[in-house]
């Protein structure tokens, strides 16, 4: 196992974007002739401990978390994998850490502070910090396989493979592999006008009553 | 009608510090006359947010787990002030206090927007809390402090609301957290 480069993909459910860019990061490193491990966190269900993550993490010399934004951080469920690796017991050859952060957004300014976030994970607990990437609009790749993607996933699997093919090196993220992968596929204003007109389409497949209603709003509300 | 107040309290444990600063806030809004919610977390039943859209398309506006967390929505909507208080772990949130921050996600509209040009969600309801991000970590941390503020900061922004953000450190004896909190609720009132 030592010598592994170990993937893990942080979602809170299945089929998730994270895990797709995952696999396509360790068949990329596969390629590269590095010996991956992948892990989705997510099989062992939204609250399931993370003992394989931090059992795994310790036998492998490099670890790769994929999350994604949510509220401008990594999600929780990417965030308790940070803290259970920070809580174990120190390894004695740390692995080399880094990261993919993930974001609906197509602008980098969303993602900025998520990366930093795993990056002080890796400053605290030792680990040597190769860098990371953060994509942005990944919203259309709905969980798909990233080969099946189209278009739209262009940018961020060339990303991916620079990535890989450095960390299989023992090297850092490349500056190159960053700029691609920040890169959106669509123009910001067509995206934003897709995003919403496939949020209308799902609304009338699914009969939602009123989009806008507000359950919760106060009386006195101005 | 008195002012309401929201504390979700992101404390891991009963008593640490983040806890003693919570119901530390929770008792002077009450002195202040505030109608006070604090959800403490190590206590509540909060789930994972299971990015099931439900929130947007099946119940708009509504959650449909039935645990504790369910009420996040709710409070945060009908609150005048938002107060998050947790410890600063790698810069962030803890994951515990992070979960209870996902589970506002019902308040967030399914459309889009540009606001102060970036992509951001809509969101469903015209008020907004002012939001009191207190963050607290164990010893003086320049880095973690500054990448909490930049972290409040966005999440201010994604919420369209004013904001401040303070970081309390170390033991926090009584009368240095309560001198903490008096100059913060005095700061607050002259909003």
């Amino acid at each position: 196992m030592r010598g592994a480069v170990l993937v893990v993909a942080a979602s809170h459910r299945r089929r998730s974007n994270s895990a797709a860019i995952g696999r396509y990061l360790a068949a990329e490193l596969s390629r590269a002739g590095a010996s991956v491990r992948f892990l989705d966190l997510a099989e062992g269900g939204p609250e399931g401990d993370l003992r394989q993550a931090v059992e795994e993490a310790a036998g492998c010399r490099q670890v790769v978390l994929v999350a994604s934004l949510y509220h401008d951080a990594i999600n929780a469920r990417a965030t308790a994998a940070l803290e259970a690796w920070a809580d174990a017991p120190k390894p004695d050859d740390p692995p080399a850490c880094a990261a993919i952060v993930h974001s609906g957004y197509p602008e980098p300014v969303h993602t900025a502070v998520a990366l930093a976030i795993c990056r002080r994970f890796a400053d605290e607990v030792g680990w040597p910090w190769r860098g990371g990437l953060t994509a942005g609009a990944t919203s259309p790749l709905g969980g798909r396989d990233l080969r099946e993607a189209g278009p739209v996933a262009r940018n961020l699997r060339r990303a991916l493979s620079r990535m890989a093919q450095a960390l299989a090196r023992g090297e850092e993220v490349p500056e190159e592999a960053v700029r691609l992968a920040a890169r959106p596929a669509l123009p910001r204003v067509l995206y934003l006008h897709l995003g919403n007109w496939m949020m209308r389409r799902e609304a009338r497949r699914l009969g939602t009553p009123d989009l806008d209603r507000q359950p919760y709003a106060r009386e006195d509300a101005s | 009608m008195p002012r309401r107040a929201f504390i979700l309290n992101g404390s891991t444990t009963p008593g640490d510090p983040p806890d003693r600063i919570s119901v530390g806030l929770d008792r002077s809004l009450r002195d202040l006359e505030w109608h006070v919610d604090r959800m403490d977390v190590h206590w509540a039943r909060i789930g994972p947010c299971r990015v099931c859209n439900a929130c947007a398309f099946r119940t708009p506006g509504e959650c449909t787990l039935s645990d504790d967390g369910r009420e996040i929505p709710r409070l945060m909507a009908q609150a005048d002030l938002l107060a998050l208080v947790s410890r600063i772990r790698f810069g962030g949130y803890p994951a515990t206090a992070k979960r209870a921050l996902e589970r506002t996600l019902p308040n967030v509209h399914p459309l889009f927007m540009i606001y102060r040009g970036e992509m951001h969600h809509r969101l469903r309801y015209p008020r907004r809390p002012f939001l009191l991000f207190v963050g607290w970590q164990p010893a003086a941390d320049p880095e973690a402090r500054h990448l909490y503020i930049r972290l409040t900061e966005r999440n201010a922004i994604n919420f369209q609301a004013e904001h401040r953000t303070a970081v309390l450190e170390g033991d926090l004896p009584p009368a240095e957290l309560h001198r903490a909190l008096a100059g913060l609720l005095r700061e607050l009132g002259e909003r």
